[in-house]
């Protein structure tokens, strides 16, 4: 079965140009494959910290960047041959919600702008004033009142509003699936609860699946069904989230883990003993596993080679050595292991 | 129109520009009125006569009456700045956002092109051309002559602010909002780009204007035409400033020096309300 969305050893790297030599490259996706399905649909987490490569993989399931190597598959096609027909399907289908709620408006329009303009170009009203109620509807859905929002400035909203306003714009061409990048990381620590809570109605009320792409695991904890935890362009674990947070199998993870801050000044932070920083990300000829360098159970397999995902559990893989017990995962697809949720 | 008043209140430069192009094209209109500019030909009049009652800017070693010569010139001179610095815009945006949008192959040859024209001297290459068709030199023709050469810099600006604004998020938000390459360039790109193309507007113009006014000062302008610049070459030929005949070269200067200050200063206001950086600065 092809499935909706999927990503085919993609790999992608920066800084490639006439001036860069081996040590500039930036590898910042290596050999990285996901299926996702939107039937049922579900939320599934992207977590990795900063460089870790999930702004990239994003931008290439979008289409707005293209893999060095390997492909991204939309319903079996690759993006780069989509017809102009199926191209239109894709934007009908795949939206996308951006990190920084205030470079997304247009400073010359109001805020009807980014939500007049999809209706008049994909026909999704038959006159103004159906657009006009369309709009209102889908702004009270994400908690906005039309009256305040409605013909004003980005700049005299704030940011939770913006953002929010971002959302009604791609719950408006109904999709099967978006693609959120970091949504609340920019927004208000006291707002991030009621967007969220919008993303998960967006899945339980209107069947549209969420890829949420995030540095913080609770957030992701609390509204997705999968994660996916990357770590400098590879997926190191995956699975259910409940299980992939409560029992973490990776290192890496039970590092990301250990980070969260607790509400309790004796407990302290990372128990492992792990706190160096990332190596730098440059793509020397690196053999081994690249959390080696950080890991509290390293072993002497480390260094001389990468670890494949190894399938744990039905519905659980991580990279790791220590678990070389259990099957590899064929092509390393993650959409073997990320299921339906649960029920 | 109101919000036009208030815009120009928040900008005095560019109302000071404004007013000072509007008295110029009051001049003209009220001289076509009560004086008219048949007399701006030669023999209508007395040879070399300072300003008097009669000639109320005197008249040239030909015969021309001085006040005439003016209000012909000053229309002929907004004209080929006008004609030549809106060819020279047009050409400049369209390869401009061509280049900078699309970029590739068509990115490489508009940039090389405008690369190795920058550095010609554009009088050079406009005094070849205009002596090569002296014949057939209108101002019309004069106009396009000088716009041949003015897309250059327009091109590489405006090129250079379209790769700036191209990649913002915006315009990613209006590509999954189903618009097209053209809807992006019209309705997201150029409304942000309308102060800077105003701004490198006025400064084609008045680039133009210089480039006209060299090529009539060299003798090179239409023949036919009372041009500020042929009254110049005019002045020269005879020797005017040694002859001590002030009110022949003295009058076309002024209005030169006024539009080009008119023209800088629209420019300068543009560029402050385009850039809210500068607002602050000195």
């Amino acid at each position: 079965m092809t499935q909706f969305l999927e990503a085919r050893n993609v790999t992608k790297i920066f800084g490639q140009g006439l001036m860069s030599n081996e040590t500039s490259l930036t590898v910042a996706l290596h050999e990285f494959s996901l299926g996702l399905d939107v039937d049922p649909p579900s939320i599934t987490a992207i977590v990795g910290e900063s460089g870790s490569g999930k702004t990239t993989l994003a931008r290439t399931l979008l289409g707005l960047a293209e893999p060095t190597r390997g492909e991204v598959l939309y319903r079996g096609t690759d993006m780069r041959q989509l017809t102009s027909a199926q191209r239109h399907l894709f934007l009908r289908e795949v939206q996308v919600i951006f990190q920084d709620p205030f470079e997304v408006y247009n400073p010359f329009y109001t805020v009807d702008h980014v939500l007049e303009t999809p209706i008049r170009k994909m026909r999704l009203a038959s006159s103004r004033d159906e657009a006009r109620q369309l709009i209102e509807t889908t702004l009270r859905t994400v908690g906005l009142r039309p009256d305040e929002t409605l013909g004003r400035y980005p700049h005299q909203l704030s940011g939770g509003q913006r953002q929010r306003i971002m959302v009604a714009r791609a719950m408006l061409v109904r999709p099967r699936l978006i693609v959120a990048d970091e949504p609340v990381s920019m927004v208000d620590a006291s707002l991030r609860a009621t967007i969220l809570e919008c993303l998960r109605q967006l899945k339980d009320d209107f069947g549209i699946s969420l890829m949420y792409i995030t540095h913080d695991l609770t957030t992701a904890y609390q509204i997705s069904d999968n994660m996916v935890v990357l770590y400098r362009g590879r997926a190191v674990e995956a699975g259910d989230v409940g299980h992939v947070v409560k029992d973490p199998q990776h290192p890496y993870t039970r590092l990301l883990v250990g980070s969260i801050p607790r509400p309790d000044p004796h407990h302290p932070w990372h128990r492992d003993g792990v706190s160096r920083d990332p190596g730098d990300l440059s793509a020397t000829a690196h053999t081994g596993c690249m959390f080696a360098d950080r890991c509290p159970s390293v072993m002497e397999v480390c260094a001389t080679r990468e670890p494949p995902l190894f399938q744990t559990q039905p519905r659980r893989a991580a990279a790791c050595f220590l678990y070389d017990h259990a099957p590899a995962l064929s092509s390393s697809d993650l959409g073997a292991v990320l299921g339906a949720p649960p029920g | 129109m109101k919000k036009f008043g208030r815009f120009l209140a928040r900008n005095p430069r560019i109302s000071f520009g404004f007013v000072l192009i509007l008295g110029m094209l009051l001049f003209w209109f009220v001289g076509m009125v009560t004086v008219g500019i048949s007399k701006a030909v030669p023999l209508s009049g007395p040879p070399d006569m300072p300003p008097s009652a009669q000639y109320p800017l005197g008249t040239d070693s030909a015969g021309r009456q001085l006040l005439p010569v003016l209000i012909a010139g000053v229309p002929l001179t907004l004209e080929i700045g006008l004609l030549a610095g809106t060819v020279g815009l047009l050409i400049g945006t369209v390869l401009g956002f061509v280049a900078g949008y699309f970029g590739g192959p068509a990115d490489s040859v508009i940039r090389t092109a405008a690369d190795v024209m920058l550095p010609i001297p554009a009088l050079a290459v406009l005094v070849v051309i205009a002596s090569t068709i002296h014949t057939l030199l209108s101002v019309e023709v004069m106009a396009l002559v000088i716009a041949s050469l003015a897309w250059m810099y327009p091109t590489r600006t405006i090129r250079a602010q379209v790769l700036s604004i191209r990649s913002r998020a915006y315009v990613e938000v209006g590509r999954f909002s189903g618009e097209t390459d053209f809807d992006i360039i019209f309705s997201e790109l150029m409304p942000n780009l309308m102060p800077y193309l105003a701004a490198t507007f006025v400064a084609a113009v008045g680039a133009a204007i210089l480039a006209g006014i060299g090529l009539e000062a060299l003798g090179l302008g239409p023949q036919d035409k009372p041009t500020l610049g042929m009254t110049i070459f005019w002045a020269i030929y005879y020797g005017a400033t040694l002859r001590g005949m002030w009110w022949w070269w003295g009058p076309p200067i002024v209005v030169l020096v006024l539009v080009f200050f008119a023209l800088f200063m629209i420019a300068q206001g543009l560029d402050r309300y385009a850039n809210p950086r500068l607002r602050h600065a000195a």
